[in-house]
């Protein structure tokens, strides 16, 4: 039982997804259940993984670089349990909706199974696979209310997503080319021989992966589906998609460059400053936009990739500071902006509306959820005594150590841009109601549920997370420390 | 010595809050409320006294009390260090939030639990800003301070006040980034967050960036635009704590981290002399164009707004001589400006209490109908004319004092902005008490005994501190600044001399000289007289009020982005030829350029 844990962490929701096509009344139960046993599995696992030791696991018992395996060290074991966390979280939030069906709850499933299937997968096609998995799912979740508009934004994220994830599969193919395995590590193990024997076929496949990721985690200027599909989908699966699916990007891009591209290898070619300089943009770009932004969901999306932004930077200057600032960032990004599109949800359900201007007096209605708002933008924003603040001080350290002054301007700048968008929503809180409630325009035909306590509860979950985080950021830094001790030793993992 | 007393300082206030916020609820009326919130204040009293106290008699004798917290999740650990400047800043802090509270609870309608648990949240922050040892404790608490005063200005929730809190939040977070840039430089130099690291660090733009982000935090000229807008928006008994206490924060900064810089007695360095020259030069401007434009308002709040940007001219002043004199007069007067500002804004919220007015052309003749909020109020114009015997007579007295070997310009100066702010005062309580009656004032009474009590204590301070000044500025003002230079010259200030009382003749003659030449000439700007669009006068007003300057760059910043995001396409097509471009880009660059 216990050596099957890694694969038996992908199947629990996996086959609970399946299950849940086949019953209408235990729906709910049955994904939380699947949900929860995941995460008991990996907790089992995890005091073993954070000492150092990694479980890897032999599918079908075929060993080596024929069969595929699943590792789970550091690394995966981080992003794994944001993903396991939030998930659970969502499949909570969304349980009010009385009307997302089985449908909802299967494609949900299966998106998180196929991301923890991302994540643990030590095999590149494998990860492909999975990834196309996911994608599909999300395109169909992001349609899932099936009006005009989140047709059109799934439509837009299908074909760029295919195009970016196509661009992998070419990346993966040269790999495959070149060293003759699949397997992560044992093209890391190979590639320092291929890069010297064939520079620019390395170097295509990086540009390939990197581009085909850089659409995936909405780098700019591949950003283009994110504003659309963040901000159109269902409340949940926005926090799903802002939240998680994003950093799985992000999960391959840094297995990709530290792992199969070692370390010295990604120096080498210099792809750090490329790294950086796309950040800086990122940053910038999705500062500037949202701060313009009318409608609450699309600012937040916007947010998104003014955040990333900053990941972008800290993966780039790739110190161990700067690393340890970016996963950190990662986490807290995660929880930060769930909560933020948490909140949006309950805030566009009571004003019927998405326009930031429709929400005055919200929070007379709500102060609770307000509070949360605000916690989380002021995290957003980088203001101590949250956790935010920790990663992005992280981040600029370790930028200022490898002596890029200009990127810590460039950070601070967009905080102020930030704090100018997010006061702007804050202030509309709490300003005194209009007059006339704007009528609802929002083409989610949403029922309200004023107060409800499944909708309250993940959200004043993570704002504690987020309070403690800021509170004892060393929490947060002790679970990414070994994941980046194991990006940065230059032992093959 | 070590010990857990600053500590608790900080946490009590913080922890109370969250009990306020979790065990007042909605569900209770108001007088429930606000018997449960009346408790907490009166633990919260009692809990501060007793450990101010504590300290501030272990610091008489000369020791300096530690404590950490959570050491070792450096680097956020909490670092806590209470030394005589801090000492005194704490307790004048908690004096006035003391006062501010007390206050409240008659002024303070509605929200009860979100604004007294942001009061005590900004009384633990500010108690932890001067407290902290390193600079990220302070940069924390700073933060945490800005953010709650936010919340506060936007108490009213009226337009005015939200657009008023969103410039504040604004300007204060780009001066806090601004320290925060600071602060990560010194680190990465220095490898610590000591407190000296400001001085120590080679380069020159950390101590600039830090002095300007004070300023911003001080609202000094030409920094202060969010003052005059943020003081009158917020309730007043939270601009009377703003005034009295949160723009003493910038100063604060400056004397902690800044000081060693400017001080005379160490080896003077170019570089140093340039910062004196800032300092100053900064503290002139702002006394005068404060006191000019406080001259001109018909707002009662907004001309005290301004005349808080002029007095916090004289303290850093002070600071920018860089001698013992100066440095202790700067600190003096910051702790009568605490008393005297509080104690005017407070009483101006009285005023606004009774009669529900606040632009001087509605007030007048009130001095019959509210005559103990018109004695305090008079206390505190002379106090802050710089009239005997109140206590600003005696800081401004030392700031002479320590200007008089600085040429004639300093001085003169100082008597022209002393004469002018006589003159605004003149304005102000003869248009608000005195004079004939209006109509619609004649209902006016006295208001609550809870908000005259807070005001009736403060002026019975001011007047302490002015008569007893000799013996405040050398018990506690020397022992203050023991730390950062050496008091000799300190003991040696008199106060009742010819000297002073010819300043002071001078400053009264003058005054009512400006005051009556300006009312004859229509300068004084009363509402019936505003001044016409285009006149000079109102050219020079807008001129002196660079507000627009920083309006107009918001703007412009807004506009950009609304380009770029009219620019911006919704067009799959155009996104997919970006990506191309992007992967085409990344080649040319890693096969070309890099390899």
């Amino acid at each position: 039982m216990v050596v099957h844990i890694p694969i038996l962490i992908i199947i629990s929701p996996l086959l609970a997804a399946f299950l849940v096509l086949l019953t209408r009344k235990y729906k709910i139960i049955l994904s939380i259940a699947s949900l929860i046993a995941s995460i008991v599995f990996i907790s089992i696992q995890s005091s073993r993984i954070l000492y150092g030791d990694k479980i890897t696991y032999h599918l079908g018992g075929w060993q080596g670089p024929l069969g595929i395996n699943l590792v789970v060290d550091e690394l995966s074991l981080f992003f794994s349990l944001i993903v396991l966390g939030l998930g659970l979280l969502i499949v909570v939030y969304s349980i009010p909706e009385r009307h997302y069906g089985r449908t909802y709850y299967f494609l949900l499933l299966i998106s998180l199974s196929s991301m923890i299937g991302v994540i643990y997968t030590a095999d590149i096609f494998n990860m492909y696979v999975f990834y196309e998995l996911l994608s599909l799912a999300m395109y169909l979740l992001i349609a899932y209310p099936k009006t005009g508009v989140t047709l059109r934004a799934s439509f837009n994220y299908l074909i760029m997503g295919g195009v970016g994830l196509s661009f992998f599969l070419l990346g993966v193919g040269f790999l495959y080319a070149m060293t003759g395995t699949l397997d992560i590590f044992h093209i890391a193990e190979k590639m320092s021989v291929a890069f010297n024997s064939n520079t620019r076929m390395v170097l295509m496949s990086f540009v390939l992966i990197a581009t085909g990721m850089g659409i995936k985690i909405a780098m700019f200027p591949l950003h283009g589906w994110l504003p659309d599909a963040h901000s159109m989908a269902p409340s949940p699966i926005s926090a799903l998609l802002s939240g998680v699916t994003v950093k799985i990007g992000i999960y391959v891009l840094i297995r990709v460059t530290y792992s199969i591209f070692s370390a010295e290898t990604f120096f080498t070619i210099s792809s750090h400053a490329i790294l950086m300089v796309l950040g800086a943009g990122t940053l910038l770009f999705g500062a500037s936009m949202a701060l313009v932004q009318t409608d609450l969901k699309r600012l937040l999306a916007y947010s998104t990739i003014n955040q990333l932004g900053i990941v972008l930077i800290g993966l780039g200057i790739g110190t161990e500071l700067g690393l340890i600032g970016a996963l950190f960032h990662v986490l807290n990004h995660a929880i930060m902006k769930s909560t933020l599109f948490f909140c949006a949800g309950i805030m566009i359900a009571e004003a019927g509306t998405r326009e930031i201007k429709g929400l005055s007096g919200f929070n007379r209605q709500q102060p609770a959820i307000t509070f949360a708002f605000v916690i989380a933008s002021l995290g957003m924003i980088g203001i101590p005594p949250i956790n935010g603040f920790a990663s992005k001080l992280l981040i600029c350290l370790a930028a200022i150590e490898a002596g890029y002054t200009v990127l810590v301007v460039i950070i601070l700048v967009a905080s102020a841009i930030s704090a100018a968008y997010y006061f702007r929503v804050i202030q509309v809180l709490f300003s005194s109601p209009l007059e006339h409630s704007p009528i609802p325009t929002h083409g989610e035909g949403q029922v309200v549920h004023r107060g409800n306590f499944f909708r309250a509860w993940p959200i004043y979950i993570l704002t504690a997370g987020c309070l403690l985080l800021g509170l004892i950021p060393a929490l947060g830094i002790s679970l990414v420390k070994p994941a980046v001790g194991l990006l940065l030793s230059h032992v093959v993992p | 010595m070590n010990s857990n007393l600053p500590l608790l300082t900080v946490i009590i206030p913080l922890f109370l809050s969250l009990t306020v916020v979790l065990f007042v609820r909605g569900r209770f009326n108001q007088a429930q409320q606000l018997r449960l919130i009346l408790v907490i204040i009166f633990l919260v009293a009692i809990a501060m006294a007793c450990l101010l106290g504590l300290m501030l008699f272990e610091i008489l004798k000369g020791n300096t009390i530690y404590g950490v917290f959570l050491p070792q999740v450096a680097p956020f650990g909490l670092r806590l260090q209470v030394d005589g400047l801090s000492i005194i800043i704490a307790i004048v802090s908690f004096l006035l939030w003391l006062a501010v509270s007390i206050y409240s609870i008659s002024y303070i309608k509605t929200d009860l639990v979100r604004y007294y648990s942001l009061l005590l949240i900004l009384l633990g922050a500010v108690q932890g800003t001067v407290f902290a040892k390193d600079l990220i404790n302070f940069y924390v608490f700073l933060e945490m301070t800005a953010v709650a005063t936010y919340f506060l200005i936007i108490h009213k929730k009226t337009v005015v006040a939200l657009q008023a809190g969103y410039k504040y939040i604004l300007m204060t977070l780009i001066g806090a980034f601004l320290i925060l840039l600071s602060i990560i430089l010194i680190y990465v130099e220095t490898g610590s967050y000591e407190m000296t690291g400001v001085n120590k660090s080679g380069v020159p733009i950390v101590p600039i960036l830090f002095l300007v982000g004070c300023f911003i935090k001080a609202g000094i000229v030409p920094l202060h635009t969010w003052l005059p807008d943020a003081h009158p928006a917020a309730p007043s008994p939270v601009s009377a704590f703003l005034s009295g206490m949160m723009i003493k924060i910038g100063a604060y900064g400056i004397i902690r981290f800044i000081f060693p810089m400017l001080n005379f007695d160490l080896p003077a360095t170019n570089f140093g002399e340039l910062l004196n020259i800032l300092v100053i030069s900064a503290g002139a401007v702002s006394m005068l164009i404060g006191v000019l434009l406080a001259l001109v308002q018909t707002d009662v709040k907004r001309l005290l707004a301004y005349h808080s940007i002029s007095q916090m001219g004289y303290i850093l002043l002070g600071i920018g001589l860089g001698t013992e004199l100066g440095l202790a007069g700067g600190l003096y007067h910051l702790v009568n400006h605490a008393l005297f500002k509080g104690l005017l804004f407070l009483c101006m919220g009285a005023v606004i209490y009774s009669t529900g007015m606040r632009k001087l052309d509605d007030l007048g003749g009130l001095w019959k109908r509210i005559p103990i909020t018109t004695s305090t109020c008079i206390i505190a114009a002379l106090a802050i004319s710089g009239i005997p015997p109140f206590n600003g007579f005696a800081s401004k007295t030392v700031l002479t004092e320590a200007i008089a070997n600085f040429g004639f310009v300093l001085k003169f100066v100082m008597m022209v902005t002393a004469a002018l702010t006589f003159a605004s005062f003149l304005k102000l309580i003869g248009y608000t008490f005195f004079g004939e009656s209006k109509k619609q004032l004649i209902a006016a009474k006295e208001a609550p005994i809870l908000i005259l009590l807070p005001m009736i204590v403060l002026a019975i301070l001011c007047v302490f501190l002015g008569i007893y000044a000799k013996f405040v500025l050398n018990s506690f003002i020397t022992f203050a600044i023991a730390g950062l230079v050496q008091p000799r010259l300190i003991l040696k200030v008199e106060f009742w001399t010819q000297g002073t009382a010819l300043d002071t003749l001078f400053i009264v003659t003058s005054g009512f000289v400006a005051y009556i030449t300006a009312s004859k000439l229509g300068l004084i700007g009363r509402e019936k007289k505003e001044f016409k669009i285009g006149s000079f006068m109102a050219k020079l007003v807008k001129y002196l009020s660079i507000d627009r300057i920083y309006c107009n760059i918001a703007i412009l910043a807004d506009k950009l982005c609304k380009k770029l995001d009219s620019v911006h396409s919704q067009d799959l097509n155009i996104h997919l030829s970006w990506v191309i471009l992007t992967l085409i880009t990344l080649f040319v660059t890693l096969f070309f350029v890099i390899v």
